[in-house]
């Protein structure tokens, strides 16, 4: 083992392999508060990558419903539970990692899912945590809580599945980051489909090998975002790369949001992978519960994420969320808009903060017809 | 990144007698090696053909792999009957071991049955058991029942693990519904969503001929298939029993192929996955080299 800095947890922790950050990292932030579960971002994905026979209950992409959705089913808290309780000490994380937490004959903490906890995607989802007490539905706020939880691979810099893996097979690529399964070299033998705490990798029994995200690598190679952000609904994602720690820039969006105002956070940081998408954490939802799930920022995260509309550059980074295609290298927030720039610094997109607003009659005269939503 | 280095360690051989039952061989020997003996013809069509009753039998004692990553924590199957008979043109090396299920399919959490030996190409005393190194490569012929099944019954399809799977669409297949794997995916076009299969990567195949591979290894991650596949192979599984023979060809052209001339003495390391148990990769038992005389 090695010891390699993991930011997230504020602390050096234990890698198989040394660590080899990439000279960029693919790194992506959804904002949970706008998620509607359309799953739009899921079907795109399945229909460009995983439409094959055998691929039947892969989802590189799926959206799950928090506390009570999950995919594969009990993903989450079977490996909490296996991992035990973690405190934080201010910004360290004083637990095990998957990988610190290791069987003597393993190299990551982990388990394989059954093949029933592939077989509902969408178990549990819209399920509220707890009754809402009579007459409280009419009255407005209601104590019950959900949310949605959008999930692909994290492309993590420090991937339990790559450590897993007995052949090699898997590789970060030092470009950008994104980790892949070489489909040519892979035996199945799902080490690291156990490994993966996140359950983003998927067995293929028609073609007897293990599948994962590729995170749309011929899109980000032509400066394209992956095809879930491109198509998200609700605008919730941006995709774009995070400076290695220390060398952060304010105008990289994916710098000022993750690292910089800290609005957005990792998923379950303390399984120690120190994966790259990274979530405004839902307001609503209980602290301690976004605590578990998302590390000890939430209150900061949740604070500044609440100072959005009063604070010109944040609302701008915010705003360039599912505007353009183009991956944003650089941002400006100006006077009326937020300005987006791709690799060339190249202006790619213009958002106002305030979008024009037209008022139409309801009765259209020219056409002698009324206006409807759809008209 | 740069991987650790694991060593191996060397584990003392011990061949001992076999009366045991299963596996239910005679001719038990108490030698430390195996003999081959000679024949016309080494049967392939049955496992249990009348020439193996006359073949010495080596029992080989099997450990839990525990020298690289993924270990195998505790040995379900204790022991490894091996047999062996030549003719001209092979070696036939007949494994018996008990199983308790015949575990011939791949799922999440299902993993198949398989055996492998193992024959240095090299300089013999300075070879690794376990899958060779850079130096000293190893020459492996790997049987599995899921590739049994394959050349018994045909690669499985979604269907015959869900027989009401029903899709509407498969992009680019051919047909309707079921859309058989084996008809409906001919095209490129098609078989772009089995990226595994397109790349070439020899596990992926949706057509199989042996249940056999044979392969290559410079050290730990390095196993790599041949590219002619010689070897033949054929299993059974009755009351508990796995039968297996392999025919491995005795001279061939291809240099990553050991020969086995008449009167050679050749080293042998086995090893053993119980799919029932979760074994695959590293989680396998194993028994490092034992001499293979020929007659
Ligand atoms: S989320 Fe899982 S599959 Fe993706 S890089 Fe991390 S460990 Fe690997
Ligand atoms: S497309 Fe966007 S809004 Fe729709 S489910 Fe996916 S992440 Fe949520």
């Amino acid at each position: 083992m090695s010891k390699v800095g993991n930011w997230q947890l504020g602390r050096e922790m234990e890698f198989p392999y040394e660590g080899a950050r990439p000279a960029r990292q693919i790194a992506y932030v959804f904002d949970t508060n706008k998620c509607i579960a359309c799953q739009t971002c899921s079907i795109a994905c399945k229909t460009t990558w995983t439409s094959g026979k055998g691929q039947e209950h892969v989802f590189y992409n799926n959206v799950e419903s928090k506390p009570y959705g999950f995919f594969p089913h009990g993903w989450d808290v079977h490996l909490l539970e296996k991992l035990g309780t973690g405190r934080w000490s201010g910004g360290t994380y004083e637990g095990k990692t998957v990988f610190e937490a290791a069987a003597p004959n393993e190299r990551v903490l982990g388990y394989a899912p059954d093949e029933a906890d592939y077989a509902s995607p969408n178990l549990g989802e819209d399920v509220i945590a707890g009754t809402i007490e009579r007459g409280a539905f009419f009255q407005g706020i209601h104590r019950a809580w959900m949310f949605y939880l959008a999930r692909i691979c994290n492309h993590c810099t420090y991937p339990a599945c790559l450590a897993a893996c007995p052949r090699k097979a898997i590789y970060k690529r030092p470009e950008d980051g994104i980790v892949l399964i070489d489909q040519s070299r892979c035996r199945g033998y799902r080490e690291c489909l156990k490994a993966c705490p996140y359950k983003k990798v998927f067995y293929n029994a028609i073609t007897r090998v293990s599948e994962k995200c590729i995170g749309c690598y011929p899109l980000i190679e032509r400066g394209e975002q992956p095809q879930c952000v491109q198509t998200c609904i609700g605008k919730i994602r941006l995709q774009g790369f995070l400076s290695p720690p220390g060398s952060e820039r304010a105008d990289n969006p994916l710098d000022y949001l993750v690292r910089i105002r800290k609005v957005a956070l990792p998923l379950y940081p303390q399984f120690g992978t120190e994966p790259n998408v990274y979530y405004v954490p839902p307001l609503h939802v209980p602290r301690d519960f976004l605590a578990q799930a998302f590390g000890p920022g939430v209150e900061e995260a949740a604070a500044a994420y609440r100072s959005a509309p009063t604070d010109r550059e944040l609302l701008g980074a915010l705003l360039l969320f599912g505007n353009t295609p183009r991956i944003l290298h650089r941002f400006r927030a100006e006077a009326e808009e937020a300005i987006g720039y791709d690799a060339e610094d190249r202006e790619v997109v213009r958002v106002p903060y305030t979008e024009p607003f037209f008022a139409r009659e309801f009765f259209d005269r020219k056409n002698d017809v009324y206006r409807h939503n759809v008209t | 990144m740069k991987p650790k280095v694991l060593l191996a360690i060397p584990i003392a051989v011990a061949v001992v007698a076999c009366e045991s039952r299963p596996p239910a061989t005679s001719g038990g020997s108490a030698a430390t090696s195996i003999r081959v003996s000679r024949v016309a013809e080494v049967p392939l069509d049955d496992v249990d053909a009348a020439a193996w009753r006359s073949a010495a039998t080596a029992e080989i004692p099997l450990m839990a792999q525990g020298v690289a990553y993924p270990m195998l924590d505790r040995a379900s199957v204790a022991k490894l009957a091996v047999q062996a008979m030549a003719d001209a043109r092979w070696l036939g090396i007949r494994l018996q071991w008990s199983d308790p299920a015949r575990d011939d399919d791949t799922q999440v959490d299902r993993y198949t049955d398989g055996v492998a030996v193992e024959v240095p190409l090299r300089d013999v005393p300075a070879a690794n058991p376990m899958m060779g190194s850079k130096d000293n490569p190893v020459y492996l012929a790997h049987w599995k029942a899921v590739w049994q099944h394959d050349v018994e019954e045909g690669h499985r399809d979604v269907q015959d693990r869900y027989p009401g799977f029903w899709a509407d669409h498969y992009p680019f297949a051919s047909g309707g519904e079921p859309f058989p794997v084996s008809e409906a995916f001919q095209t490129s076009d098609a078989r772009r969503y089995f990226p595994a299969t397109t790349a070439g990567n020899p596990v992926s195949k949706l057509e199989r001929r042996w249940p056999v591979e044979e392969l290559h290894a410079e050290g730990f991650g390095s196993l790599a298939d041949h590219r002619f596949q010689d070897a033949r192979a054929r299993g059974r599984w009755r009351d508990g029993v796995w039968t297996v023979v392999l025919l491995l060809p005795r001279a061939v052209a291809d240099p990553a192929n050991p020969s086995f001339p008449d009167g050679a003495k050749r080293q042998m390391a086995f090893a053993l996955w119980e799919g029932g148990a979760g074994n695959v990769a590293g989680r396998k038992h194993w028994h490092p080299f034992v001499e293979v005389g020929l007659p």
